[in-house]
């Protein structure tokens, strides 16, 4: 039987370090899927991963096994992510998706199937298109079905994560979910 | 499974189509509609994660293992990266003590000010006799002392000459 989240981290506030590369690889994928999502760009969504896990490792012996790890790292990665991106608005670091959308669509992340040539244009198209209706959703909308689809989490993790109520969590995803569809429907044309 | 149910069942990109659900919806034209509502955002996400599957399935193949995160080096520079901010974080602590104590030395230091300035003001202000006597005193001669001053007429009549005498006394013995 696997440790819990909450058993690893015990034994790292004991000194037992390695244990946290299982952590790691426990949610490395679901936040670098959110964070690539949400910033746009694979190699900032790593650094960003990168910063979430050293916090929580800098932070270890601040954690309480009285709170799920989970929503105590998701809701640093999405903090690092807001604060990554509001520092990119006053010192921009990729050009602006809205003048070169083409330049963005390099930096999202590239799908590393093997199979190359058409499928993997198609997988690049449709995360593209994917991250663009989004980024045209409220931000609240938008990180509740990041949080959903991309990180797996139950609805009272994205409550918790994202300091809403349960039934706000719901209606954030229904309603973000419900806008998501309306604009597939207008551009049914354009899916890969 | 209820309505609730069915909605978590159909957002939930890693337990989709459960038996259980395909039979809510068999019975629920609500949830039937919602899912037909959601269909293509649901469908996006659903593709979305079955290509992550297979490119998680692809790197796991490919690779022996998850990559090493807390190397040696690593672990110096979170442990480096934990101390520096202690250290700023103190600083910033002790700054706002002594700002606070600044601004509680300054607003004192004005109140005071404002209650000296206020002492001396009214110190330059003339006098107002808190005895209405005094006025009296210092406007009405003592016809007592200084029977001179008395001007005899028809309205003056010895209860005058009392008031006079006792405002002049009793101003003095009260000034005294």
């Amino acid at each position: 039987m696997q440790p819990t989240d909450a058993e690893i981290m015990e034994q790292v506030q004991s000194g037992q370090l390695a244990l946290f590369d299982e952590l790691v690889a426990r949610y490395r994928g679901a936040l670098l899927r959110v964070a690539v999502s949400k910033l746009g760009d694979e190699a900032w969504a790593e650094d960003v991963v990168q910063e979430t896990f050293l916090a929580v490792y800098a932070a270890r012996h601040s954690y309480k096994p009285e709170f799920a790890f989970r929503t105590w790292l998701w809701t640093i990665l999405l903090n690092n992510c807001k604060k990554q991106w509001k520092r990119s608005q006053r010192k921009p670091r990729v050009v602006s998706e809205s003048a070169l959308p083409t330049e963005v669509a390099r930096s999202i992340s590239e799908p590393t199937v093997s199979d190359s040539g058409l499928q993997g244009i198609l997988l690049t198209e449709r995360r593209e298109l994917v991250h663009e209706l989004l980024n045209r959703l409220s931000e609240v909308q938008a990180d509740a079905l990041r949080l959903r689809f991309f990180g797996g989490l139950q609805f009272d993790e994205i409550s918790d994560s994202m300091g809403c109520s349960l039934s706000g969590a719901k209606r954030r995803v229904k309603t973000g979910l419900e806008a998501l569809s309306r604009m597939l429907d207008e551009r049914k044309g354009d899916l890969p | 499974m209820n309505c609730d149910q069915a909605f978590e069942c159909l957002t939930d990109p890693f337990h989709a189509g459960q038996p259980e659900l395909e039979q809510h919806l068999a019975g629920c034209p609500r949830c039937r509609q919602m899912q037909e509502t959601l269909e293509p955002a649901l469908g996006l996400f659903a593709e979305e994660h079955h290509s992550w599957e297979t490119e998680a399935d692809e790197c796991f193949s490919q690779d022996a293992g998850p990559a090493e995160f807390l190397s040696p080096s690593i672990i110096r520079l979170a442990d480096h990266a934990a101390l520096q901010l202690q250290r700023q974080t103190k600083p910033v602590r002790t700054q706002r003590k002594i700002l606070t104590k600044a601004a509680c030395c300054v607003a004192l230091v004005l109140f005071g000010a404002a209650i000296s300035y206020g002492v001396l003001a009214v110190q330059d202000e003339p006098q107002k006799p808190s005895v209405p006597g005094q006025i009296i005193a210092e406007d009405v001669p003592c016809l007592w002392l200084s029977p001179e001053k008395v001007v005899v007429t028809e309205q003056t009549r010895s209860r005058d000459v009392v008031l006079s005498c006792l405002v002049c006394h009793v101003g003095t013995s009260s000034s005294n």
